[in-house]
């Protein structure tokens, strides 16, 4: 995937008190924790963590919480999935956005993502600008 | 096997391959039906269907066109076959086979997949269970290389 590192990266990612927003990248995809990554840094996010699953996300987490604004949470995942994650994810600290990522548009799963807390859902293959629209949007929502 | 279930991951396919990878060229082969067993290029990623239908997917390629797909879709050069190289086509097969199902199950089925498996070794034969005997496998001609897709399913 085309990662352009021109886009007006300060948009997003600085907070209103000028530090920056942190992000966790969870997925199970080597290809995609990578190109994920690559995406929100060129955004000016900052990636302070990755897992690989749902279990190490909540491990992993809660030992960071309160340095995270934001949650990139794929859905299939080994041993514990994206859905079952998400509501012990939300508990750990309610004001992390999460945003769900997969690679099927099932509306029966989106619509649990949200009930469970999600801000956004995003199907891939995705396009960076589609990305950045979503983490402005999802950043700048209460 | 019902030409139904071909259609979306022909869509699929093409649809994602334009997207993750810009520059690449798509010319479509002639299907044909095949046995079992599958006779492995050099790198197969398998992704299982389970729901109303049963089956699988597998994208059949050699090594050499795993390792152009996956540099152009990091925007890097690999030399040799290695994890990010399965990784990258691993999630190549998801991708496609997840547009698949959400094409078939916005048509009423109820499907979903399993996460991508990787075989490696030229010649490799892969065997269905036996209500998978006959597949139907797709060439698809890019400039990065041929990729086989080859599908089984059968209705329960």
């Amino acid at each position: 995937m085309i990662i352009n590192t021109n886009i007006e990266k300060m948009l997003i990612g600085t907070k209103s008190d000028g530090s920056p927003v942190n992000a966790f990248i969870v997925d199970d995809s080597v290809f995609m924790v990578k190109t994920i990554k690559r995406m929100l840094e060129s955004f000016g996010l900052v990636v302070v963590g990755t897992a690989s699953d749902g279990e190490e996300a909540v491990v992993k987490v809660a030992e960071v919480s309160s340095q995270i604004d934001l949650i990139t949470l794929d859905i299939s995942m080994p041993k514990k999935d994206g859905l079952t994650a998400l509501p012990e994810l939300i508990r750990i600290n309610p004001k992390m956005k999460v945003v769900m990522v997969s690679a099927m548009g099932d509306k029966d799963k989106v619509k649990q993502a949200i009930i469970s807390g999600a801000k956004h859902f995003v199907i891939k293959p995705f396009k960076q600008e589609k990305v950045f629209d979503i983490i402005r949007w999802v950043m700048e929502k209460d | 096997m019902d030409v139904e279930y071909i259609n979306p991951f022909l869509v699929s396919i093409r649809n994602v391959l334009h997207e993750i990878i810009p520059e690449i060229q798509i010319q479509r082969g002639q299907l044909a039906k095949r046995n079992a067993p599958m006779v492995s290029l050099g790198c197969a990623s398998l992704v299982g269907i389970v729901g109303s239908i049963e089956g699988r997917v597998v994208l059949d390629m050699t090594k050499e066109t795993a390792i152009a797909i996956a540099g152009a879709m990091n925007d890097e050069t690999f030399t040799q076959f290695d994890f990010m190289v399965s990784s990258t086509i691993n999630e190549m097969a998801n991708m496609i086979c997840g547009g698949a199902i959400t094409i078939l199950n916005n048509m009423g089925k109820h499907l979903d997949i399993s996460a991508p498996t990787i075989f490696v070794g030229k010649d490799l034969e892969l065997y269905d269970s036996n209500l998978l005997k006959e597949a139907v496998v797709v060439p698809i001609h890019t400039n990065f290389g041929d990729i086989f897709v080859n599908v089984a399913i059968r209705n329960h």
